[in-house]
């Protein structure tokens, strides 16, 4: 449910700077980390964080020349990082088992050293996002307007870009690398459904992706099936109904 | 002895190592109230970019004015409808240097949009959803934005642009309104009889510095036209005020240089008078 919060909240920010890509590509990128670290016997959030860190400051290094859009650098480091981690992998046949979890997500594989690192990120991301609101919202409508007006652009952009990577981070374990994407989108997409306020989503989104990962977890248990799966099959079950409520009360 | 809020001196800037203009010297002065005027592709957006600290100068030099708060309302600023936004919290964002570290704006913030709307008749539109306001609302709605931050000078870009005639002199005439009130302005547009009938300085400008002086009709009602002479990356005299009194010119000349063009005065229909640099297309 932590889980489910956090990545709800964040996907308010994620779909209205319609940054879904970097979300998709951000969790690839840490799968590459992932891996990594697992060969080289590091711990894994201080190998795989070290390795999302520099993935961000490596797509924002590309962005930064201006000869290509963000999303081409998104699309070239993410998935080289994740070609990485595959080719790590499959040299290492071992571990391929281990690593089902975190592609396809396994809560009953959380620790409780899993759910000190959910809950610290968790309130690191508030207080981040708390620090970060009207800067990061500025420059969703405006980047020029807002580095005018005083708004550290560059800084801020990274800044939230980390916070990501560690969401992601701690999201790993229970929703998995193909599916964390998934839930730094869904929960905002479908309270903006609901809600023309950013108050209201900011409170709702997180409810929203908490409910989903409550419901989904006690369904994958059930139905025997991955938890990410079952997480994002409910949130996109939520998203249906609420688009179905959007055009059967739009005027 | 004032100093300019802003000023470039021999500065070359432009996109992708290439040149728009080249050793420009230009100056913004308090108080003052200017339009930039050149046809599209002139660079006019680009020096606006450069006086706002937006695209870095190639050589040269760009100084302003300490704790210089500047807003600024880009060309062509589409508002993405689908930001959940109310018309109050897009105009609060404007106040980010004042604001404070809380995800939520204060009484203050929202009075200060408020009078703010109110004044650029939008007051009733204060909660309403951004996309729910036509083209020429949302322009004022982000002059209301850049207003919010207490700006020194204020920096449009093609403000008049894209909406009704009505809308366009309700802009104007709160430019007007604020420069009375001490504000620096400096717009720029592509559409000379708009902006020459309601701006008292005009920077006529074409990949370097054409001209500059005071709109005709009001340094010499029914005078003579002016000495256009001056061409590209002459700039402005150091230590000049061009808010203070025009220049008086002297009479026109009709020097033609080799493969340059040749400018003329003509009727300004906005205002039926001679305006200055009042068509900058070429006469051969």
């Amino acid at each position: 449910m932590l889980v489910g919060g956090l990545c709800g909240l964040l996907s308010v920010y994620v779909v209205l700077r319609r940054m879904s890509y970097i979300g998709h590509g951000l969790a690839h990128a840490v799968f590459g980390g992932a891996v990594a670290s697992y060969a080289l016997h590091l711990d894994f959030y201080l190998g795989a964080g070290l390795w999302g860190g520099l993935v961000v400051l490596a797509i924002d290094g590309i962005a930064a020349q201006r000869r290509l859009h963000a999303d081409a650098a998104i699309g070239v480091v993410t998935t080289a990082s994740f070609a990485f981690g595959v080719a790590l992998m499959s040299r290492m046949r071992r571990f391929v088992r281990d690593f089902e979890a975190v592609l396809f997500g396994n809560v009953l594989g959380v620790s409780a050293r899993d759910l000190v690192v959910i809950a610290a990120v968790t309130a690191c991301t508030v207080a981040a996002l708390a620090v970060l609101h009207k800067p990061l919202l500025l420059s969703t409508v405006s980047e020029d307007v807002a580095q005018v007006a005083g708004v550290p652009t560059r800084r801020v952009r990274r800044g939230f870009a980390v916070v990501l990577a560690l969401a992601m981070l701690a999201a790993l374990q229970v929703l998995g690398v193909t599916l964390v994407a998934a839930g730094l989108v869904i929960p905002a997409a479908t309270a903006r459904l609901l809600t023309h306020s950013i108050a209201t989503m900011l409170w709702l989104s997180p409810l929203l992706g908490a409910l989903a990962a409550l419901v989904g977890m006690y369904l994958s248990y059930y139905l025997d099936v991955a938890s990410g799966a079952g997480i994002v099959l409910v949130a996109t079950l939520g998203f249906a109904v609420a688009l179905a409520w959007r055009r059967a009360t739009a005027p | 002895m004032s100093r300019p809020l802003v000023e470039l001196r021999r500065v070359t800037a432009g996109y992708d190592r290439q040149p728009l203009w080249r050793a420009l010297d230009f100056a913004l002065w308090p108080g003052q109230f200017a339009a930039l005027v050149g046809p599209t592709g002139a660079g006019k957006s680009a020096l606006l970019k450069v006086l706002v600290g937006l695209l870095p100068v190639m050589t040269g030099s760009v100084q302003r004015a300490p704790h210089l708060a500047i807003g600024y309302v880009p060309q062509g600023e589409a508002i993405d409808g689908h930001l959940p936004l109310t018309v109050e919290q897009m105009v609060c964002l404007g106040g980010y240097r004042q604001t404070r570290p809380w995800p939520w704006f204060n009484k203050q913030e929202r009075r200060q949009a408020a009078a703010w709307l109110e004044r650029l008749g939008l007051g009733a539109y204060r909660g309403r959803h951004l996309s729910q306001l036509s083209g020429g609302q949302q322009q004022r709605v982000l002059l209301a934005r850049a207003l919010m931050g207490q700006p020194q000078l204020l920096v449009l870009d093609e403000p008049t642009t894209g909406v009704d005639l009505h809308t366009q002199h309700t802009i104007l005439h709160l430019l007007r309104d604020l420069h009375g009130e001490g504000l620096s302005v400096l717009l720029a547009s592509h559409d000379l009889n708009t902006v020459a009938s309601h701006v008292p300085w005009l920077v006529c400008f074409n990949r370097g510095l054409v001209a500059q002086g005071p709109a005709w009709h009001r340094a010499h009602p029914g005078g003579a036209a002016p000495d256009l002479s001056r061409r590209h990356g002459g700039g402005a005299p150091r230590g000049a005020n061009p808010g203070g009194q025009p220049h008086a010119g002297p009479p026109p000349r009709q020097r033609r240089a080799a493969g340059s063009r040749r400018w003329h005065p003509c009727l300004n229909p906005c205002t039926t008078a001679f305006s200055f640099t009042a068509c900058w297309l070429p006469c051969w």
